[in-house]
């Protein structure tokens, strides 16, 4: 009896250990791991900025906008997985918890879209004289559909990742990087191309 | 209405805010960018490695952000941060290199021996020099927000991300306009 709580104890010290170790160590592994797969996808982004640069260059604000987007739906889609994975791990419902948040995301994705437009608008009018309401409609029409396009993808692969035992909090942050700045540059061309 | 639905609503309207704010700020970026966008486009490398030199120094500063803020572990885990992130930002500028120089190939790009030697300098040295100044001013704002007895965790990655990203879309343009 003593002999098997002695070994539970070794086993709980080893495993809590284990995850200081993990929580508070730096791993190079996982940066390098991580950063592979966001650097492919930014370099999709890259590579579709090039092959779009003509349509891009023919709406004066294109370039001012695009940094600002790409963060934007990198955050927006970095919150909503985070928040789906923390309900999860309380115990809630998946289609409540799937509902709430992609809708959360999508009115943010809106809302702080539109902040984002009448910013870039502003400028836009005042550096580069373009019409404010030609670069708030991109941003209204950018957001929603990376967000629904990026949305459903995410919550795929978090339950995929979540049923093979992975935390998604440690893998899912370069993925969805990457997705989003090659997919916002493909929807910002097309908006470009639906506005001129 | 009750207390808890007003509070969670008032939480989610800032949560909105802050992030439409924070993303508005990277437009300042954006402004260097718009304003040397048709000689860009004629840099097919530059332009290809745009996003990623932008996202890959975003990373970083999360990375050292969210590091440099953790309790009880700030010396020990500054050496190992220092010694991992300079490991991985030495794959981080091959890759970006190796990979922009294949696409831009790829897209019948010209090199001239001036361009790819300015190019192959430009990477690393701006990437290297965004995150030793993100070191700088993680570690100096953490001492300054520790001194006024508020959380790093809570502050620092939002405002070093932002920073690297001006910072990475200011030094493009500049190099756009001065150096190619």
């Amino acid at each position: 009896m003593a002999r098997k709580q002695q070994k539970v104890v070794h086993v709980h010290w080893h495993y809590i250990y284990k995850r200081r170790r993990r929580l508070n160590g730096v791993s190079t592994r996982q940066i390098l791991v991580g950063q592979m797969i966001a650097l492919m996808g930014s370099l999709t982004a890259g590579y579709l900025l090039e092959l779009n640069k003509d349509t891009l260059l023919l709406f004066a604000s294109s370039y001012l906008l695009l940094p600002g987007l790409i963060d934007l739906s990198a955050s927006i889609t970095g919150v909503v997985c985070a928040k789906i994975n923390h309900r999860l791990e309380l115990g809630e419902k998946t289609s409540t918890v799937l509902f709430g948040s992609d809708g959360f995301g999508l009115i943010s994705a809106v809302f702080s879209g539109l902040i984002v437009g009448v910013t870039g608008g502003i400028l836009g009018e005042i550096f580069f004289n373009t019409t404010f309401w030609q670069v708030l409609l991109l941003t209204a029409f950018v957001m929603p559909i990376v967000s629904i396009i990026v949305f459903p993808i995410v919550n795929i692969l978090l339950l995929f990742l979540r049923k093979m035992g992975y935390n998604p909090d440690n893998i899912i942050g370069p993925i969805e990087t990457g997705l989003t700045d090659a997919l916002t540059v493909f929807v910002v061309t097309i908006g470009v191309r639906m506005i001129i | 209405m009750n207390k808890q639905s007003k509070f969670r609503i008032s939480h989610a309207i800032f949560a909105l805010i802050t992030i439409g704010v924070a993303s508005s700020i990277s437009l300042i970026g954006g402004i260097g960018i718009e304003m040397v966008n048709t000689e860009l486009v004629q840099i097919v490398p530059l332009l290809i490695a745009l996003p990623a030199l932008n996202s890959a120094v975003g990373d970083y500063a999360t990375i050292i952000a969210a590091h440099a803020g953790d309790p009880g572990q700030r010396k020990r885990s500054r050496k190992e941060l220092i010694k991992a992130v300079a490991t991985a930002l030495s794959f981080s500028i091959t890759f970006i290199l190796a990979m922009s120089i294949l696409l831009a190939s790829h897209r019948d790009y010209q090199f001239s021996g001036d361009t790819l030697i300015k190019f192959l300098l430009f990477v690393p040295i701006s990437m290297i020099s965004v995150v030793i100044i993100m070191f700088f001013i993680t570690f100096s704002l953490d001492a300054l927000l520790l001194r006024a007895k508020w959380n790093p965790d809570d502050v620092l990655i939002a405002v070093v991300t932002t920073i690297s990203d001006i910072f990475m879309l200011g030094m493009i343009a500049l190099a756009v306009r001065y150096l190619f």
